[in-house]
């Protein structure tokens, strides 16, 4: 016999049927800059890591500056180890991902 | 008196068959994963990948064959790959210098390495011919490993045989590693890009979290977009945890070009503030169209390697040939000439910035209604593993391919 003997999937299901119901397609988060009272400001001021008093905070895309942050993470401007540098893999995927899919033109809005 | 053997027909017994699909495919097939079974086609149409209306048979003596014939390409490969260190042949692969020490280090040290698919043409002449080998982020594994091998089940019942051993070899490959303290952290961490939108690639992590978890790995998927970075701690998961073992399906071609590609070669390796990726860099060797050209100069008479040249050394003469990027998958950017005319082109996606191998053209064969298929061997670490079979109508592969489950029989 030149088959597995069996092949039981218990959590390829479920992340299936995660993914059917959108949670693949999550909504990117923006961090934003905010001061003690949640009000977005210039990323500098976050930026220079001594700065306390400041806060990123991880939300929801299309908050301008001046206006105020609702729920969402909030994460002191000097905790560095929480403030690791993300995003800097994934930029050669924007046309699509690895595999069949590479060809397609479903990636939608990036 | 036994029946004379034609020559053609002498080892290829390989076949297509239509067949019945299985009441409601479509819900059983996404239940087990497979919820990227529709194409979506430039104009709008779909099509399905996963296709049941027919199935294909081989022997257990041409699968034998061609397992053998796997095997002996991985040693080749490595043959090819100590070549390709000795003669310096980087640039002219398009791989970047500033990865080449943490390649020839790897190569030496052989971190830990899951699996690879060869694609095989297997014409009418029944023997097989390497198309390529896809050695760093192969995919098609769920299909393959799980979805025919039930579809199999489900309509020939519980004796049928398939060449389909992928499931258990990835799962005590994954205990073999653990078992060896090669897998360092608390968690294997999977990553995947959610620029992929389908549920393909996500699925694919997906069921190898399936087989790491059936080895009794501590698992954690999560988007290589989300990776972080912390300097003098190397990179951490979004709870800020230590990434120490990776597994990522994202070429390293992508990686080492990207804004982290410097640390992920700065941070390689299994101590603390290191991170060990699965698949190793050596794979840049393996899986660049570059290994092509170099199998053919090492074993010219060798009757499974088409001949293949970088572009430019290839013979005046040559007519009917592939022209491939050293570096795209599924097609993309690829041409097929024959006769000294461009026959057939692959979708553009801007690959071939690094350049082109030029390859012999062989017949895919038209195992019947147009079907050219492509036997995708599965090697799970150095040892072959199994068997998908995708088809095409075309001359060339693409992303528009069918996979089509198989038996022995």
């Amino acid at each position: 016999m030149k088959r597995s003997k069996s092949v039981n999937l218990v959590v390829v299901p479920l992340l299936a049927a995660a993914f059917l119901a959108g949670c693949g397609n999550e909504e990117k988060e923006t961090a934003y800059c905010v001061d003690q009272n949640d009000k977005v400001v210039e990323n500098e001021y976050c930026d220079r890591g001594n700065n306390s008093g400041f806060f990123w905070f991880f939300g929801a895309p299309g908050l301008g500056r001046g206006s105020f942050a609702g729920a969402g993470e909030r994460i002191n401007s000097t905790d560095r180890a929480a403030l690791a540098r993300r995003g800097g893999f994934g930029s050669s995927a924007k046309s699509g991902g690895v595999g069949r899919a590479t060809g397609r033109t479903i990636s939608g809005g990036s | 008196m036994p029946a004379p053997v034609s020559q053609t027909s002498r080892r290829r017994h390989m076949n297509r068959h239509d067949t019945e699909p299985r009441q409601g495919w479509p819900a059983t097939v996404e239940e087990q994963g497979l919820i990227y079974w529709k194409t979506p086609l430039p104009d709008g149409e779909e099509i399905s990948y996963w296709h049941e209306g027919a199935y294909y048979s081989l022997t257990s003596e041409e699968v034998y064959d061609v397992e053998a014939i796997a095997r002996l390409m991985l040693e080749m490969l490595i043959e090819a790959g100590d070549y390709i260190i000795e003669e310096n042949l980087f640039a002219q692969m398009g791989i970047p210098g500033w990865a080449v020490p943490r390649i020839r280090e790897t190569w030496e040290s052989e971190p830990p390495m899951l699996y690879g698919r060869f694609d095989f043409a297997y014409g009418h002449d029944g023997v097989a011919k390497l198309l390529e080998y896809n050695a760093d982020t192969p995919t098609g594994l769920l299909e393959s490993a799980a979805v025919q091998w039930h579809w199999a089940r489900d309509v020939f019942g519980d004796g049928v045989d398939q060449w389909n051993m992928l499931h258990e070899m990835l799962v005590a490959r994954w205990r073999e590693m653990a078992q060896a303290g090669r897998l360092p952290g608390e968690r294997l961490h999977l990553l995947h890009t959610d620029a992929e939108q389908s549920g393909e690639d996500f699925m694919t992590i997906g069921y190898l979290t399936e087989t790491a978890r059936a080895a009794n790995l501590m698992c954690e998927l999560m988007a290589i977009e989300s990776l972080g970075f912390v300097d003098g701690q190397g990179f951490v998961d979004l709870a800020g945890n230590p990434v120490r073992t990776a597994f990522k399906l994202y070429p390293w071609e992508w990686m080492v070009r990207e804004d982290f590609g410097t640390q992920a070669l700065e941070h390689m390796g299994d101590g603390d503030g290191q991170t060990v990726w699965i698949e190793p860099i050596w794979k840049m060797l393996w899986s660049n169209k570059g290994i092509l050209p170099v199998l053919h100069r090492l074993f010219p008479e060798n009757p499974n390697i088409l001949p293949a040249w970088f572009d430019g050394e290839q013979p005046k003469d040559l007519r009917n040939f592939i022209r491939k990027p050293l570096l795209a998958r599924e097609g993309a950017n690829a041409a097929i000439v024959l006769d000294g005319e461009v026959v057939e082109e692959g979708p553009d996606q801007d690959y071939g910035e690094e350049g082109f191998v030029v390859q012999a053209y062989t017949d895919l064969g038209d195992y019947g209604g147009g079907a050219r298929p492509v036997l995708g061997v599965w090697t799970v670490d150095v040892e072959p593993a199994g068997l998908g079979i995708r088809e095409s109508d075309a001359l060339l592969t693409t992303n528009t391919s069918r996979f089509v489950p198989h038996v022995i029989a």
